[in-house]
């Protein structure tokens, strides 16, 4: 008997874990969000964090949660795999998402970073056969990605409250919808099969795990407030890439009067000695 | 048949490829001769030295060097300042002191951690802007040697007693000065001043694991 291409979708079992796994998502994206927008409103200056009861009880389950399974996952594969292979991979991972960065920059008006998205998907996909090789970027075609929740925030969407998801982890309302509105609009996720497209989700996520224990470690390691740390991090985060990484409008660092303020509370002839303390130990090196 | 055209798509988007690559080549700094970038060039180049030979030092030696480059080159005391806001003017005179000291010794324990993870990278000053603020934010990237994409830094340069000072490093977009400002704050909202001082030295008492191995 032939496979008919007519067979119903929850056939299959990894299609079944796919539909179910996207269903909780989904349920967990909306909750989160209307949570967001319910605290919406709410005091709203720039370190605020209406939810912040909530936050931490999340960020501590994600934690948990990583701790047992995520992190596990990613040294495991950092141990498995050869760092070559990894950076490859993560090539490949990267290279499928271009068509989702074209049509996001497509929808921002931002016509040459479509472009260059459209050529290093052309270009990779072929010459670097199927996106293993970054050939792209040695052209000077630098990755230009952007998803929907860089496009809402082109439309005028702010990114405020700050909101932990679960599993996810660090979020607001607007990049949930914009994580959501990407999953279901991904051409690449409808071209592939369900199997396909469940290995790219695992992968990529222990993938991008993997990239970040050093980071991660070395953050919690030297936070006196690490819950705290990842907020500001991830907001200045999507700052940045909301602005295509050009250089930040200028938070104000105000000239403290340091006759007044500062006298006494530091000793300015430490310049002095340490400099041929530093110019011993880079010349003995 | 469609062989053809994607072929000449092919050869269009191959030509478009180097297009960009030129216009890109041709985007010349004319900055290079700005005080701010032979100084964050010199302090770079300071940290990239420490991190090149890691198998030859201890993670102490290399924090010693990291505390030499950053008393010399930033402004730890402006800094120290503003990371504590508008808690610095409710604090008693042994608390700021006691701040002061701790400060000096947390941030360079932060530096020398997060950035021990790099080794053979190359580190190539781009360009010089001058912020409206007066400031100069001196843009950088740090090159892999694995050939990854490369890491954004921009250092944020202001000068005091004509000699030039960083007051922000910037990663990727994220502000070293004000993630700690914002993680400060949390503390101190949560535990007061003290709480704060203990959690600093908690941190700076706890074992240093070091990226190198």
């Amino acid at each position: 008997m032939t496979e008919s291409p007519s067979r119903p979708p929850a056939a299959h079992p990894a299609r079944a874990a796919l539909a179910a796994l996207r269903r909780c998502l989904v349920i967990a994206l909306f909750a989160g969000v209307l949570l967001g927008w319910a605290a919406d409103g709410r005091a709203s200056d720039g370190d605020s964090d209406p939810l912040e009861g909530y936050n931490r009880v999340m960020f501590e389950i994600n934690q948990t949660v990583d701790g047992l399974l995520l992190k596990p996952a990613a040294e495991f594969y950092v141990l498995a795999v050869p760092e070559g292979v990894r950076f490859r991979i993560s090539n490949v991972l990267g290279n499928l998402g271009e068509p989702l960065n074209l049509l996001n920059n497509l929808a921002q008006g931002k016509m040459e970073r479509a472009g260059t998205s459209f050529m290093r998907f052309t270009v990779n996909s072929t010459v670097g056969v199927v996106g293993i090789f970054d050939v792209a970027t040695d052209w000077g075609l630098e990755r230009a990605p952007e998803d929907f929740g860089q496009t809402l925030a082109s439309w005028g969407v702010g990114g405020e409250p700050y909101l932990v998801l679960p599993l996810l982890g660090p979020s607001n309302p607007r990049d949930a919808v914009g994580f959501g509105v990407d999953w279901v609009a991904d051409p690449v996720g409808h071209l592939m099969p369900a199997e396909g497209g469940v290995a790219r989700g695992v992968l990529s996520g222990v993938s991008q795990r993997a990239e970040h224990i050093e980071n991660l470690e070395t953050l919690e390691r030297t936070s006196v407030d690490f819950y705290a740390a990842l907020r500001e991090l991830y907001k200045q985060y999507r700052e940045n890439a909301i602005r295509d990484g050009a250089a930040g409008a200028s938070l104000e660092v105000p000239d403290y009067d340091f006759d007044e303020e500062l006298d006494g509370y530091y000793d300015e002839d430490l310049d002095s000695y340490l400099d041929e303390d530093l110019e011993k130990y880079l010349e003995e090196k | 048949m469609s062989i053809p055209i994607t072929r000449r798509a092919f050869a269009a988007a191959l030509v478009a490829a180097f297009l960009v690559a030129a216009m890109a080549g041709q985007r010349a700094q004319a900055s290079e001769d700005d005080p701010a970038f032979v100084f964050i060039e010199d302090v770079g180049g300071q940290a990239v030295a420490v991190l090149r030979d890691k198998a030859n030092s201890t993670f102490e030696e290399r924090e010693a060097a990291f505390r030499a480059i950053m008393v010399k080159g930033f402004d730890v005391p402006l800094v120290s300042r503003f990371v504590l806001g508008r808690h610095w003017k409710a604090a008693t005179e042994e608390q700021r002191k006691a701040y002061m000291n701790i400060f000096l010794d947390f941030i360079v324990r932060v530096y020398a951690s997060r950035f021990d993870s790099y080794g053979g990278e190359e580190f190539v000053v781009r360009s010089v802007i001058d912020d409206e603020s007066g400031d100069k934010i001196v843009r950088t990237q740090v090159l892999r040697p694995s050939g990854g994409q490369p890491v954004h830094v921009d250092f944020r340069v202001r000068e005091r007693k004509e000699r030039l000072k960083v007051i922000d490093v910037v990663v990727e977009g994220i502000s070293m000065l004000h993630t700690h400002r914002v993680e400060f704050t949390s503390v101190i909202n949560r535990k007061g001043l003290d709480g704060l001082l203990g959690d600093l030295q908690a941190r700076l008492d706890a074992p240093v694991e070091s990226a190198a191995e």
